[in-house]
């Protein structure tokens, strides 16, 4: 542990004669400042709490109190030890149970407080639900909704109850000045093998506002047979469930002030803080899988975890109660201490200590039914002081780990200049407490360094690549810790000498492109990777392989694996068509690739996505085929590395189109198309996947070298047939050339063909041409020389050509 | 032996633990005083350590 990973202050307050602190906030206004909630009461002249309040307290960086406010306070009230308290905009959103019973729940009425950043009291409210009596309602978790309501889980008396503690889990909501919404209660039964239904008692402990419901965690308990347990389940934004689960014997942060318990992950998954006779933390997956659970510290009925921090890598930090048994004198005495643990990045591991969850889960339907509430304002609110006492504490290691590396920042720098060769810097620094004594340096999993310093210059980088930086790899203390850059460290070769250009998506991995670049240039073509729409517009144009005629140009288009896919923008699906309509061939990938290209581009590419986007499960292998058309891949089948999921069915359209890969695992789906266009007289190629290169487990130099044979071998004819004055090779002469022609000599426009823009004939293009064409057009002129109005070759010699092959003749 | 008197004088605590964490860092830690101390909720820092609050009580054992 570094020297810094110390206790840095503990600080004990008293407000009344007794209180409890249940949550603690950064504050709204000051990160830097805490806010802290709880309930205090006072006591009578018999030692007996005769007043309870809430409380709110904000304290400076140190602990030194800034303001202090209770709240709802009065002769014989009492409040429960669970209060929540949690940020809203402005202020924060408090709740919980005023107790008017005596250990039964009589008469409970839930809380919710509304205080602004000064903790001031904007409005306090009392809740009592349903139409039953006494009516019993808890409030335990509180949140804010993305539309300033507030969402409140906890209990509610059941209407069918014969005792007044069986109860049933509630969802509440409430507008910004806490009015009533809706209501929901959430009644479970347990079936017996032999159809025998007993009702269950439950009560929402935490929840969590998902991106489209809400996750509620909560206690139950099978009073038929005594049995406890924890539901975990999920309602849409109606309040309708949508998975129910109930796992038995766990609880969900079993502790009277045990808060927020339930956390909520970017990808879904659902965590919470429990009790399994130890502290514990149990995870589901965002469909109600269970995935993980862990228990820390030996089996006491007393142990629990009450609150748990979710770490942006994945790990938890997690505080409970640990009984611990210090010596006094000749004895032993127990004694409750705080439990923390912090798990390492991506696990529920501290590294000692702890047990694997084996937990029994099972699935239900249960139905959510209205509940309505009757409410009551509060008014009682004023200004306190907090007294202090000493806190003698001392801490138990039971392991740690904390002799790791600061937080680090990587940066990459390529230097190329004309006529030198690239190299690739890669320079680390850290921004945190911490060392850096070594670091190894690996590219595409190869060392090639390990330096004490922190930069690191590759000399012979040509290429993308993947540089993987493993920062103090001798240290046996620390969880080896790693970062990866992707480099372009491609060499800046003219584009008029490149035959194939690799097209990642903006967001895309450039690793997916390392494999195909290295097998092409294998092959003695000259591929270059580019990304974005703002590298297509400049690269996909008439210089594009110019000066390599012996090559046909393709374009790979590689879009992902789902869900990492991206959709071809409009801008490149256009460029891609032009690009097909002159001659080039395509190469496209993609699990989506059926919704991911337009219409044009498809009809070009003569294939259907059958079922575009569905999931069709895994696919384990694929079977390689002949298309009939030109590309024979039948002896290439091989297991396949890829999810699989969402992997478009493809099918063949028009008789120039034939399948060249079929998944195994399922029947009849052709993940892979050839089109041949030269069979309908037409000048392109393409493949269409929706499987990737990068997963082929075959051999994948002998596939390339068979795709790329199939779609940038040139093939040889007549001089390409074009239509004098049709500048925009759209197959027709019409006034839409005589404007391509001016944005060709006066905007920058590219042009394929240089003989079709030459309408006057006279071997060069200028603005003759587009005035010739006009005059044709509107004045009546002569036409064209041949070939026009028909297509054909062009009879007289000169140094303009058509560049990527036939025109869209008629 | 187990405290079977619990005396309705508790007071609240907070507790700043472990400021200037890094990435990677794991432990396992018990900490408290002579009362029993139970803790409420944890929340991360601006400087990457841990606030955490709870309570303390007192407690008779015969």
């Amino acid at each position: 542990m570094n020297a810094n990973c110390q206790v840095v202050w503990n600080r004990g307050y008293k407000v009344g004669d007794v209180a409890r602190a249940s949550a603690v906030r950064l504050a709204n206004d000051d990160p830097s400042s805490y806010v802290m909630a709880g309930h205090s009461g006072n006591w009578n002249a018999s030692g007996i709490v005769a007043t309870s309040s809430i409380f709110a307290m904000k304290t400076d960086v140190a602990g030194n109190q800034m303001w202090l406010h209770r709240y709802g306070h009065g002769p014989s009230k009492h409040y429960s030890t669970k209060i929540e308290m949690k940020k809203c905009a402005g202020g924060y959103i408090l709740c919980g149970t005023l107790m008017y019973g005596d250990g039964f729940n009589v008469a409970d009425k839930g809380f919710l407080l509304r205080i602004d950043n000064n903790g001031m009291m904007m409005w306090m409210k009392y809740y009592s639900m349903g139409d039953v009596s006494p009516s019993v309602t808890a409030f335990k978790d509180v949140e804010a909704l993305p539309n300033g309501n507030f969402v409140v889980t906890g209990h509610t008396l059941s209407p069918a109850a014969v005792a007044n503690y069986e109860t049933e889990t509630i969802l509440f909501v409430v507008d910004g000045t806490g009015n009533p919404v809706t209501g929901r209660r959430y009644p479970t039964v347990l079936v017996t093998p032999d159809g025998t239904e007993y009702r269950e008692i439950n009560s929402g402990e935490s929840l969590r506002v998902l991106p489209d419901g809400i996750a509620v965690v909560g206690s139950v308990l099978q009073v038929a047979f005594d049995s406890r347990g924890t539901e975990l389940f999920t309602v849409d934004n109606a309040g309708i469930p949508q998975w129910y689960r109930f796992i038995s014997n766990v609880l969900p942060g079993e502790n009277e002030v045990a808060n927020g318990t339930l956390r909520h992950a970017d990808d879904g998954t659902l965590t919470f803080a429990a009790k399994d006779g130890a502290a514990a933390i149990v995870q589901f997956d965002a469909g109600g899988t269970y995935l993980a659970g862990m228990k820390y510290g030996g089996y006491n009925w007393g142990h629990t975890a009450t609150s748990l921090y979710a770490e942006d890598d994945g790990g938890f930090t997690f505080v409970g109660v640990a009984e611990v048994f210090p010596p006094s004198g000749s004895i032993f005495i127990n004694n409750l201490d705080y439990r923390v643990g912090k798990t390492a990045a991506g696990t529920l591991s501290t590294g000692c200590d702890e047990v694997p969850l084996t937990l029994n889960v099972t699935q239900r339907d249960i139905q959510a039914q209205s509940v309505v509430a009757n409410v009551e304002i509060v008014q009682e609110f004023t200004d306190d002081l907090a007294t202090e006492d000493p806190l003698n504490w001392t801490r138990h290691v039971i392991c740690q780990n904390c002799s790791c590396l600061p937080a680090v920042d990587v940066s990459v720098v390529v230097s190329t200049c004309p006529d030198c060769p690239v190299i690739v810097v890669v320079d680390w620094e850290p921004v945190g407490p911490g060392v850096i004594e070594s670091v190894e340096i690996r590219r595409d999993g190869i060392l090639i360094g390990q330096v004490d310093g922190n930069t690191f210059t590759d000399p012979s980088p040509t290429g993308v690549h993947r540089y993987e930086l493993t920062f103090n790899p001798a240290d046996p203390t620390c969880n080896p810790d790693y970062k990866t850059v992707t480099v372009d460290a491609t060499e800046q070769v003219p584009l008029s000498l490149v035959t194939d250009l690799i097209l990642v998506q903006e967001q895309g991995d450039l690793t997916e492109s390392l494999c195909l670049e290295s097998n092409l240039s294998e092959l003695g073509r000259t591929p270059k990777v580019i990304r974005g729409d703002e590298q297509v517009l400049s690269h996909l144009n008439g210089e594009f392989g110019s000066d390599r005629p012996e090559f046909n140009r393709v374009a790979w288009v590689l879009l992902g694996e789902s869900p990492h896919q991206q959709p071809l923008s409009q801008i490149s699906n256009e460029l891609l068509s032009q690009f097909l309509t002159v001659g080039g061939s395509l190469y496209i990938e993609g699990a989506d690739v059926g919704s991911s290209i337009s219409a044009e581009l498809a009809s070009l590419s003569g294939v259907t996505a059958i079922d575009p986007g569905s999931q069709t499960g895994q696919v384990a292998a694929l079977e390689g085929l002949d298309s009939e058309v030109g590309l024979d891949l039948s002896d290439l089948s091989a297991e396949y590395g890829g999810s699989g999921q969402d992997v478009d069915s493809l099918m063949p359209m028009g008789n120039a189109s034939g399948a060249i890969f079929r998944n195994l695992s399922v029947d009849d789906q052709i993940t892979a198309v050839y089109h041949n266009n030269f069979l309908l007289g037409g000048s392109h190629r393409v493949v269409t996947s929706s499987t990737l290169l990068s997963e082929y487990l075959g051999d994948t130099m002998t596939l390339v070298d068979r795709l790329s044979s199939a779609l940038g071998h040139l093939v040889i004819g007549d001089p390409p047939p074009f239509i004098r004055g049709d500048g925009n090779i759209d197959g027709s002469v019409d006034i839409g050339d005589a404007i391509f022609a001016l944005n060709y000599l006066f905007g920058g426009l590219e042009s394929f063909c240089g003989d079709a823009l030459d309408t006057n004939d006279d071997g060069n293009i200028d603005i003759g041409d587009p005035v010739a064409l006009l005059g044709v057009l509107f004045s009546g002129a002569a036409p064209p020389s041949t070939p026009f109005p028909e297509c054909g070759q062009d009879p007289t010699a000169d140094t303009l050509d058509c560049e990527f092959g036939p025109t869209r003749c008629p | 032996m187990r405290p079977i008197t619990v005396l309705p004088s508790t007071a609240l605590a907070m507790l700043l633990f472990c400021s200037g964490l890094v990435q990677g860092q794991t432990f396992h830690h018990l900490t408290g005083g002579g009362f029993d101390d139970r803790p409420s909720c944890i929340e991360k820092t601006i400087d990457n350590g841990y606030i955490i609050s709870g309570d303390q009580s007192m407690a008779v054992n015969t």
